[in-house]
């Protein structure tokens, strides 16, 4: 986390000489969540009493800006991989968000991504979702950011939901704080 | 932590706004003369920095170095209107409202910097520059793009020398008097990681040290001072003025700190909780006010040539102005996590020394014209002026060139009306931002008292 500092060195020149261009931040959420082994969760259908659908809310470190801030474009970008082992049905990859680590999964996911899913098939859905309520926008102007990923299926099926890449794109208009 | 990272990067903000591109301009521009202004910056006979740092100059009669000068010029602060204009609730503008969240730092630092006593008549184009992080857990990448070139690679700072006050009595060009002095000095230098970083887009790697040197002086003090400024040959018309003063520096406290601050990175760029863990290292040096006192020696000379239209001169202060603190306290500070110091020397010795400062001015004056030039260096590079005005009846034209401590060029312009002993002024000046060579241009108006 110490890299931190270096983030807002950089944060200040641009705040200082940047003038009326935007900063553009990619934010490499998949790092975040492969690195603490969160990237893959597995699905079943129906769900069984006890069998987790959810990955451990995960943290990523997000730009830590003030909220006088403008969020222009909060953008995902990213793929996710349908390993189906058995049965045919449809599975929903869902990806929520928020500021506290315990209501991660208490409201809407901000995204989700679903796809038909045939037994002994690799199913890849790409996605590319732009966020459109601007109160979800500000969210990542906090400099930590609570991460969480649900599967649910439908019909009986199990399988892996692999996460290859999820990418933000959030970009701030020239009143940088 | 949003308020720690605002913090940082307001701090770190208002550290280059105060020490970076903004201070050299304004130091040079801290000029409320219209007609000063409209010469680019010209200083002519006793007036702006010329009897400053030229001894001589206390010798040099009013009338020999007049060249058109009004004995009095009251600025008339055209810009605060258009100040009030894009801030008229400033009592309640968040941006000056230190308790609001939406408090700008640098927007006041830079409003104190630049006074707002000047009209923007054309403002300098801010060329719109994205700028651009990778951020990933461990990973990260700064583009900063064209503002890359704001990193300063050298040291950066603001320095001065100045003298407050200098009361004091003269008789037949000898003169004695106490004067007060001041010396401050901050200074930056980026380290080669932090610089790679910034600037050139490197991105940040393992167990490596970002940082960037600091170092801070302040000392002031009193100086008894004996002086002579006289012409030894000639008379009023055409003479050769010498002048020279002899100063006894009491110092009557500093403080000075250097060393480094910065952080270093672990195995993984983004991990752990703790968002924000500077490293830090420094020597401080203190002599209280209620030590014993600091002394020292030093010395300005001048010499300035009055021949009809032509005048010359040239003079240096604070000639081997070594100051020397008997009782001087040092402190080594760290900071890594948490901070802690211990004390490394009490009541040793140290000394200070003071910038050495020279002007050489140049004048030429005939009929209603008059021509000059001036080179300022006080310890931090030269800032040359040249210009001139052109009195026409009732009117004057001026212009005039300079060249700022940042070595870009400058145009003033500018105008003026006179009736009997009042005259009304106007002067232009170009300014440049750091990213743009693209000029905005600036008014002064101001009252003269002839």
């Amino acid at each position: 986390m110490r890299a931190k500092w270096l983030c807002l060195v950089a944060l200040t020149a641009a705040a200082v000489g940047c003038g009326e261009g935007r900063a553009i931040f990619d934010i490499d959420v998949f790092s975040f969540l492969s690195g603490a082994k969160a990237d893959t969760l597995p699905y079943v259908g129906p769900l069984p009493p006890g069998v987790p659908d959810t990955i451990p809310v995960q943290t990523v470190r997000s730009l830590g800006l003030g909220s006088s801030s403008v969020v222009d474009t909060v953008r995902f970008i990213g793929s996710v991989d349908f390993v189906n082992a058995s049965g045919t049905g449809s599975v929903t990859f869902a990806v929520y968000f928020d500021s506290l680590k315990n209501t991660v999964y208490t409201g809407t996911p901000w995204f989700s991504v679903s796809a038909a899913v045939t037994p002994g098939a690799t199913t890849t859905s790409p996605f590319d979702v732009d966020i459109i309520d601007p109160a979800m926008r500000k969210l990542f102007l906090a400099s930590t950011v609570y991460v969480g990923i649900r599967v649910s299926a439908t019909g009986a099926i199990s399988g892996t939901a692999k996460l290859s890449a999820l990418r933000a794109r959030v970009v701030i208009q020239d009143k940088i704080f | 932590m949003g308020s720690i990272v605002r913090t940082f990067v307001l701090g770190f903000g208002l550290a280059v706004l105060l020490g970076g591109a903004p201070a050299p301009a304004a130091a040079q521009w801290l000029v409320t003369d219209a007609r000063r202004i409209g010469m680019g910056g010209l200083s002519l006979g006793r007036s702006g920095s010329v009897a400053r740092y030229n001894p001589a100059y206390r010798a040099v009669q009013a009338e020999a170095a007049r060249h058109g000068q009004p004995k009095l010029t009251i600025p008339i602060p055209l810009g605060i209107i258009q100040f009030l204009h894009d801030h008229p609730h400033l009592s309640s503008d968040p941006a000056f409202d230190y308790k609001s969240r939406g408090f700008n730092p640098i927007l006041v630092a830079n409003t104190i910097l630049n006074l707002p006593l000047y009209l923007e008549v054309k403002q300098a184009p801010t060329p719109t520059n994205d700028v651009a992080f990778t951020i990933g857990q461990d990973s990260l990448r700064v583009n900063l793009g064209a503002t890359s070139q704001l990193v300063p690679e050298d040291q950066f700072g603001i320095s001065g020398s100045s003298r407050p006050i200098d009361p004091g009595f003269g008789y037949k060009g000898f003169r004695v008097g106490v004067m007060g002095w001041l010396h401050d000095d901050a200074q930056l230098q980026l380290g080669d990681k932090l610089l790679a970083f910034l600037r050139d887009s490197v991105p940040a790697r393992h167990n490596t040290l970002y940082s960037a040197d600091v170092h801070a002086l302040v000392a002031s003090g009193f100086a008894p001072t004996v002086g002579y400024a006289g012409r030894i040959t000639g008379d009023s018309a055409r003479g050769f003025y010498v002048g020279g003063a002899l100063h006894y520096y009491v110092g009557v406290g500093y403080g000075r700190t250097d060393g480094l601050v910065g952080d270093s990175t672990s195995d993984t760029l983004f991990a752990g909780s703790n968002p924000v863990n500077p490293i830090g290292r420094t020597l401080t040096q203190y002599s209280k006010p209620g030590n014993t006192l600091g002394h020292g020696i030093g010395a300005d000379i001048g010499v300035a040539w009055v021949s009809g239209p032509i005048e010359i001169g040239f003079g240096v202060n604070d000639i081997g102005a070594t100051i020397t603190w008997p009782d001087t306290r040092l402190d080594s500070a760290f900071y890594n996590d948490s901070g802690y110091s211990k004390p490394v020397a009490n009541h040793v010795e140290t000394k200070t020394k003071l910038p050495v400062s020279y002007i050489a001015n140049l004048a030429y004056s005939v009929g209603n014209t008059t021509l000059g030039a001036d080179v300022l260096n006080t310890g931090r590079g030269s800032v040359v002026h040249v210009g001139g005005e052109q009195r026409l009846g009732l009117f004057a034209v001026r212009g005039g060139v300079a060249r700022d401590q940042r070595k870009r060029i400058e145009f003033g312009f500018g105008g003026g009306v006179r009736f009997g002993g009042l005259g009304l002024d106007v002067g232009f000046w170009t300014h440049t931002n750091s990213l743009s060579n693209e000029r905005g241009i600036t008014m002064a108006t101001s009252l003269s008292i002839y």
